[in-house]
């Protein structure tokens, strides 16, 4: 097993990804478009019932982009190259925002890495009628109130980035857009092989999601071959924030830890 | 000094508060404010504006390329280019645009631009610009990649005129297995290329060491020069002296009997264009990753402090020399001031301005002409 903060080095990439709890399954969370540090709470609850490893994408907070890194699939690829070095072979995989996103991606390709999926607000895939805001408009202020059900929850959204907090938004903006600017934030080709996603999966969704609506949690469940929709009331994109406890119960059921 | 006519095309009709109320004239200002019947006649005004600048004796006439907004009527400028090529008889004709990275299929823009230059006998300029931010939401081209098309857009489209076809062209976003253009370019080796920009040192940069002329948009007089003098010093890091003419200055400049005249005829168009046609927020100008990091992080901050303190007036604007506007001896005297300033050998001359109507242009477009260009000759 990994210790905590081990540099680990995949694709040229070299992080420390953090680690929290020491027994139970491998869990390997992966962080949306906000950056690792507004996963930490989940990782920290999950932690007391599963080994969760937390990287950060390369390109996101203080890490460089590499060259190779354009598109999601890019990261998907990263992932099973990480898990290798870590020597995880099944994992439970959670992923919010683009991290669901990279998660499916892996999924579709080699579904034998996980032995579950939990998908949390997760981008990917085009639902006619339920598009995603286009925050690239809003300023960061705005993005950060329409991220939260809860206005008082919007000064957390960005919060603890470090010294350089302001410089991390405008990056981890730049990563994202980057990475789903066209076509916004999905993949005809993730829509078409997602039925070969063959591992029991959740789909979490705030029902106030205001950045990627609650709509889209449809099209997965069509495609995905086994998988349950999850609703969680008053809660905004990011339910790690608003509605933690809850999210946490929601998962630990999923993986039967209790 | 060589003086072009340089038009925007704005829909001048437009309800400017509708505009101050949607917070920008661009990508979110519904096209249901568009008149068709008004617009097809600015169309024609506009087109007559630059033919009779051409028969006054301006040396050309600018057009330029942007999308989706009120600012400008011009999304595809090869289109009015075509309608000027056999009107506009002595002048030359500048497209400045296009924005090179918008397009799929650059090859196009060879073809299109060497027609032009066919159709004028060689009196044809060819911009290249990356397109300003807002273009990136309207045209849904991902920002981060702006830089780089635009440089692999202009390799294939100077390969495409200066190399015998055909030949294949595999790039990382483009790729052909026949570049073989017909027409070729009239002018040899290829059309003068103009390259436009907001003042970015990297393009600054890259203009001087291709030779190409740059050109400084709508900014105050010493800011300009000091992006000349940029250009002048980054030439010489590249072994020439470049001359007057390799640099470029668009303004607006309006000209009356007497300087409160001008002031005051000009004030409520000039103000439309700088305050209401012109603004948009932030996020819309800089999308994430078309400006470099360092750069984003001081605009936020900057603009965060000095908003307010933008000059949103005609005063602020003549002061600053961003315009030149008064009597032909006041309009004579200060761009010869700024000429010796910024050293530039052509001024890209908005004559219609915001929401300046047609007959006022024209009286413009004779006044300059007459009173101001023989003196520059």
């Amino acid at each position: 097993m990994s210790a905590v903060n081990e540099v680990i080095t995949a694709e040229g990439v070299s992080q420390r990804p953090r680690f929290f709890g020491s027994s139970g399954e491998n869990v390997l969370l992966l962080h949306g478009q906000y950056g690792a540090r507004q996963c930490e709470a989940l990782a920290r609850q999950l932690g007391g019932q599963a080994r969760v490893c937390l990287p950060t994408h390369p390109g996101y907070d203080d890490l460089d982009r590499p060259e190779w890194l354009e598109r999601i699939p890019d990261l998907a690829h990263y992932y099973f190259s990480l898990l290798e070095e870590m020597n995880w072979e099944r994992v439970h995989v959670i992923g919010h925002d683009i991290g669901g996103w990279i998660a499916a991606e892996m999924a579709v390709r080699q579904c034998k890495v996980f032995n579950r999926m939990s998908l949390i607000s997760p981008f990917g895939l085009h639902v006619e009628g339920s598009a995603p805001q286009d925050f690239f408009l809003l300023n960061d202020e705005r993005f950060a109130q329409e991220s939260v059900y809860q206005p008082d929850m919007a000064k957390r959204v960005f919060e603890g980035l470090g010294d350089d907090e302001a410089l991390t938004v405008i990056r981890n903006r730049e990563m994202t857009a980057k990475l789903g600017w066209q076509p916004r934030l999905h993949d005809w080709q993730l829509a078409k092989w997602l039925h070969r996603a063959r591992v029991p999966a959740q789909v979490i969704w705030g029902e106030n999601d205001a950045i990627q609506p609650v709509g889209v949690m449809a099209g997965w469940l069509d495609r995905l071959p086994d998988a349950a929709g999850v609703t969680i009331p008053a809660c905004g994109h990011l339910p790690q924030i608003e509605q933690c406890d809850v999210l946490v119960k929601e998962v630990q059921q999923f993986a039967n830890y209790q | 000094m060589d003086f072009f006519n340089f038009h925007l095309m704005p829909y001048r009709h437009v309800d400017l508060d509708a505009v101050e109320k949607n917070g920008s004239a661009w990508v979110t200002f519904s096209n249901a404010h568009y008149d068709p019947a008004l617009g097809a006649r600015l169309y024609h005004e506009y087109l007559d504006q630059m033919e009779y600048a051409d028969q006054m004796g301006f040396d050309g006439v600018c057009l330029n390329e942007h999308h989706q907004t009120a600012y400008g009527l011009m999304p595809t400028p090869g289109v009015l280019a075509g309608a000027l090529a056999r009107a506009v008889k002595r002048g030359r004709l500048a497209i400045l645009g296009r924005a090179l990275p918008l397009l799929n299929n650059p090859l196009s823009v060879a073809e299109e631009f060497a027609l032009l230059d066919n159709l004028t006998e060689g009196r044809f300029i060819a911009g290249f610009v990356r397109g300003i931010g807002a273009e990136y939401h309207a045209m849904g081209l991902n920002p981060t990649e702006s830089q780089e098309r635009f440089m692999e857009a202009h390799d294939l489209i100077m390969q495409a005129w200066t190399r015998p076809g055909p030949f294949a062209f595999v790039g990382k976003h483009y790729e052909f297995n026949y570049v073989n253009p017909w027409p070729r370019p009239y002018q040899d080796p290829h059309p003068p290329v103009w390259v436009p920009s907001q003042g970015s040192s990297s393009t600054i940069e890259w203009a001087s060491r291709n030779r190409y002329t740059y050109c400084q948009t709508l900014s105050p007089i010493d800011v300009v020069a000091k992006f000349f003098s940029m250009y002048r010093e980054s030439a010489q890091r590249f072994g020439y002296e470049a001359s007057a003419s390799q640099l470029a200055w668009s303004n607006c400049i309006y000209v009356a009997e007497t300087d409160e005249k001008a002031v005051q005829q000009a004030k409520p168009h000039l103000e439309a264009l700088m305050t209401k046609l012109l603004k948009m927020p932030i996020e819309m100008l800089l999308p994430p990753g078309y400006t470099n990091l360092e750069a984003m992080q001081r605009i936020k901050k900057t603009r965060a402090v000095s908003f307010n303190n933008k000059p949103q007036t005609i005063d602020d604007f003549i002061r600053m020399g961003v315009v030149i506007i008064g009597s032909p001896a006041t309009v004579a005297e200060k761009l010869a001031e700024y000429e010796e300033k910024a050293g530039f050998g052509t001024v890209l001359t908005k004559t219609q301005f915001g929401t300046m109507p047609h007959q006022m242009a024209m009286e413009n477009i004779a006044a300059i002409a007459s009173e101001v260009i023989p003196k520059f000759k």
